[in-house]
C-alpha cells in the first residue's frame, strides 16, 4: 500500500524552530543535548463533529470520538547541521480502549523525567520507544513514519496498525489528515487566524494527481481571498496574517528554477496589490466602526441613565413618603409605578436583565462567535432563511410575553404587554 | 425565583430576536449554499456533513472522524467550519 503524503506546517519566517516546539495546548517534553534534541508529546482530543451529541454518546453507538495523538522524535541540534529534520513517528489511539490512560500516565512520567531527569537522551529515548512500541502493538489505530524539514514541508508515510488490525487505503487517509493537523498544532501558534481554522493548510497524497505546492498555495489563496471578501476587523487581520504565510510558501517553494514562468503566473496572484486592498478595506471600516459604535454607546448610556433615573426617583419617592397620584385617564400605568415604587430591588433585576439583552443587540458578536450559537446554525440552517429568522423572531417576542406575564403575575398587576402598548398609543395619539 | 426566571426569559428572548435579525440579514447565496451541504437536521446532528466537494476537499468543512469499534474502521465527520458560518453574518 503506498499511503505516503505530503503537507506544509505554516511558518511565517520561513524557517521551524523545533527549540518552541510544545509552546501550545499540548503536552509536550522537548529536550536537548549538545548533539540532539528529542521531543515527547501527547494529547487527547474529541474529533466528533457532531453539533449537539456529546462525546459520552459515542461509545453507547460502539463508536469511539476520543483519540489520544502521540508524537516522538529526534532532531539534529549540531549548529553545524542546520538543515537536519525533525523525524519520528506519529501514533493515533482510540482513547477510549483500556490501557490507553495508564499509557498517558506512563508518558507523563517521563516527560517528567525528560525536563527534570539527569538521565541521558539516549537512555530515555531508549525507554519511552520500549512502552510505546509495546502500545503500539498493542492498541494502535495508526502509527507513521515523518519527517518534518526546517521549511515547514512534512512527509507522513510507512502507516501500520495494532497486530491483528486491517484498515483501509481511506481509513489511513483520514488517520494521517488527524495526525498531521497534531503535528501541525504542536509545531504552530495560531497567530493571525481562527484557533479552529485546521482546513487553511491540509495534507496531500504524494502523488502527481495531486501536486501538494499548487494544492497548498490554492488553499492558502482561498482563504485570503474569503476572508478579503468578509468585511470585518477580525476577517481583514486573518486576511492579512494568511497571506504572510502564504508568501513565505512562495519565497520557499515557488523560487525553484525547475518551476515554468507559466505556472507561476497562473497559481501566484499580485500579492502586494491583494495587501493594499486589505489595508485599504481594513482602514475604512475602523473609521465605520467607530462612528457607529458612537451612535451605539450613546443609546446604551441613554438607557442606563433612564434605569438610574427610576431607580434613584422610586427611592426618593420612599424616603420622602411622597403619595402616588395618577390620572385616571393613564390608569394603565398605575401599577407599573406602583410596582417601580414599591420593589426598587426586584426592577434592579429586571433591569439588568433588559440592559443585558440590549447589550446582546448592541455588541451582536458577545454571542454570535460563541460555540453554542453556531452550533444552533449549524444544526438549523437546513431551514429556508425567510423561515428560520422569521421562526426567530417569533419565538423571541413568545418568550418576552411569557416573561412580561409572569412578572406582572408575580406583582398582582393587571397588566399586559398588548394592553401597555395600546395604552401607550392611545395616549400619545390623544395628546 | 420566579422574577429570576423572568429575567433569564428576557435575555432568551433578546437572543432569539437578535439571532432571528442576524439570520434575516445573513448573505443570501452562502446561505443557500451551506443549506444545500447540509440537506437536513441529522446531518449536522450526527457530524456527517460532506467533507468533499467535486471529488476534492470541501474547504467550507471541517473534518473529524469517529472510530467503529465494531467493525474497526474509520468513519470520516463533518461540520461547517466556524469561518464558514462567521462569514455569514457580516
Amino acid at each position: 500500500m503506498s499511503n505516503s503524503y505530503v503537507g506544509w506546517i505554516p511558518t511565517v519566517g520561513g524557517r521551524l524552530s523545533f527549540s518552541i516546539i510544545g509552546n501550545s495546548y499540548t503536552t509536550t517534553a522537548n529536550k536537548s543535548d549538545r548533539s540532539k534534541r528529542y521531543i515527547l508529546s501527547y494529547q487527547s482530543k474529541s474529533l466528533s463533529d457532531s453539533a449537539l451529541l456529546p462525546d459520552f454518546i459515542w461509545p453507547l453507538l460502539k463508536k469511539s470520538s476520543k483519540f489520544t495523538f502521540v508524537c516522538t522524535g529526534t532532531a539534529s541540534n549540531n549548529p553545524a547541521n542546520h538543515e537536519a529534520p525533525f523525524q519520528g513517528q506519529l501514533i493515533v489511539f482510540d482513547k477510549g480502549d483500556s490501557g490507553i490512560s495508564d499509557f498517558e500516565k506512563e508518558l507523563k512520567k517521563r516527560q517528567r523525567n525528560i525536563q527534570y531527569g539527569n538521565d541521558s537522551l539516549e537512555l530515555i529515548q531508549t525507554d519511552i520507544e520500549s512502552i510505546v512500541d509495546y502500545q503500539v502493538q498493542r492498541a494502535a489505530l495508526a502509527r507513521f513514519d515523518f519527517c518534518l524539514q526546517r521549511d515547514g514541508k512534512v512527509c507522513i508515510n510507512n502507516p501500520t496498525s495494532k497486530e491483528g488490525l486491517e484498515i483501509d487505503e481511506q481509513g489511513y487517509d483520514s488517520l494521517a489528515a488527524q495526525a498531521f493537523f497534531f503535528l501541525k498544532d504542536l509545531c504552530h501558534v495560531h497567530q493571525h487566524h481562527h484557533s479552529q481554522t485546521d482546513t487553511m493548510v491540509d495534507l496531500y497524497k504524494d502523488e502527481e494527481a495531486t501536486p501538494w505546492k499548487e494544492e497548498t498555495i490554492r488553499a492558502l489563496y482561498r482563504h485570503v481571498l474569503s476572508y478579503k471578501r468578509n468585511p470585518s476587523i477580525e476577517s481583514y487581520t486573518s486576511a492579512l496574517g494568511v497571506l504572510a504565510y502564504l508568501k513565505t510558501f512562495i519565497s520557499n517553494h515557488f523560487s525553484d528554477e525547475n518551476i515554468e514562468e507559466d505556472a507561476k503566473r497562473s497559481l501566484i496572484l499580485e500579492n502586494e496589490n491583494i495587501e493594499k486592498s486589505i489595508l485599504i478595506n481594513k482602514e475604512r471600516l475602523h473609521f465605520e466602526n467607530d462612528n457607529y459604535r458612537s451612535f451605539k454607546l450613546s443609546l446604551a448610556n441613554l438607557f442606563f441613565l433612564f434605569i438610574a433615573l427610576v431607580i434613584s426617583l422610586s427611592g426618593m419617592g420612599q424616603i420622602y413618603q411622597v403619595a402616588l397620584d395618577v390620572d385616571a385617564e393613564n390608569d394603565y400605568l398605575k401599577p407599573l409605578l406602583e410596582f417601580i415604587y414599591a420593589e426598587p430591588i426586584s426592577l434592579l433585576g429586571i433591569s439588568t436583565a433588559f440592559a443585558f439583552a440590549f447589550t446582546m443587540f448592541v455588541h451582536k458578536d458577545l454571542w454570535s462567535t460563541r460555540k453554542i450559537f453556531k452550533n444552533f446554525i449549524r444544526l438549523f440552517i437546513f431551514i429556508k432563511q425567510n423561515y428560520l429568522g422569521t421562526g426567530l423572531i417569533l419565538i423571541g417576542l413568545l418568550t418576552f410575553n411569557t416573561a412580561f406575564q409572569i412578572i406582572s403575575d408575580h406583582f398582582g398587576l393587571d397588566v399586559s404587554l398588548s394592553g401597555s402598548i395600546k395604552g401607550i398609543i392611545n395616549s400619545w395619539l390623544s395628546s | 425565583m420566579e422574577i429570576l426566571f423572568a429575567c433569564f426569559l428576557l435575555i432568551l428572548s433578546a437572543f432569539f430576536v437578535s439571532a432571528g435579525i442576524q439570520v434575516l440579514k445573513a448573505d443570501k447565496v452562502a446561505y443557500k449554499s451551506y443549506q444545500v451541504l447540509t440537506r437536513n437536521i441529522t446531518n449536522p446532528l450526527f457530524g456527517t456533513v460532506s467533507t468533499s466537494h467535486d471529488g476534492s476537499r470541501d474547504y467550507r468543512v471541517d473534518a473529524g472522524i469517529l472510530w467503529d469499534r465494531k467493525n474497526n474502521r474509520v468513519i470520516d465527520q463533518g461540520k461547517l467550519s466556524n469561518e464558514s458560518i462567521s462569514s455569514l453574518f457580516r
